[in-house]
């Protein structure tokens, strides 16, 4: 459940990120941000549970 | 003088606080060598942000996100190969009054709007990379 809930934090942080970042805003580009943003997001919980776990 | 070129004047500041900078990074000591990087990012990232607004050229912000990630990432690459991380009052209070000093008027100038927060968000990057990289390492930490 902690997992999901870390996931979702990360997922929504990045993917502001990435809308603030990006020139114009669409519903593709929402899109792929969203999805990278949820791969990212996957990704940081796996590095910083490699760093806390160090 | 436009504004324009009020925006260009201020960005020779950390442009030309470059110089001495990159003197200490030529003929410094390896610790002096690795603080100059640091701050070398640091002044070149505030200078990219100045330029963009008087170039009116969105497209430096970029570069200067860039620089954000990229320089303290070098930095700590730099102190992993020479075992130390230098502590250093001069990044970190460079970063704490020159980040702002930049990016309030900037953020000011262009107004509310998703330009704003990618300023600021370029702006924390620039500080939090300078205070991460500027602390002590706990092995003998030298200031400068």
């Amino acid at each position: 459940m902690t997992a999901v809930l870390e996931v979702l934090v990360w997922w929504a942080a990045l993917t502001g990120i990435w809308l603030v970042l990006i020139s114009t805003v669409d519903p593709l580009e929402l899109l792929v941000g969203s999805a990278s943003a949820l791969a990212a997001a996957v990704l940081a919980r796996a590095g910083r549970r490699a760093v806390a776990d160090r | 003088m436009s504004t324009s070129d009020g925006w260009l004047a201020a960005a020779l500041v950390p442009l030309l606080a470059l110089v001495p900078v990159l003197w200490r990074i030529a003929y410094g000591s390896p610790k002096d060598r690795l603080i100059g990087q640091n701050l070398t990012s640091l002044l070149a990232g505030l200078a990219l942000l100045l330029a963009a607004r008087g170039f009116h050229r969105t497209s430096y912000n970029d570069v200067a996100l860039v620089v954000s990630v990229l320089g303290p990432t070098g930095t700590l690459i730099y102190a992993r190969f020479l075992d130390v991380l230098p502590d250093s009052r001069l990044v970190r209070w460079t970063a704490l009054v020159g980040v702002p000093a930049t990016v309030l008027p900037l953020c000011v100038a262009t107004g509310p709007g998703r330009a704003m927060v990618k300023l600021l968000l370029i702006g924390a990057m620039l500080i939090a990379g300078s205070v991460v990289t500027s602390a002590s390492g706990g092995k003998g930490g030298v200031t400068a």
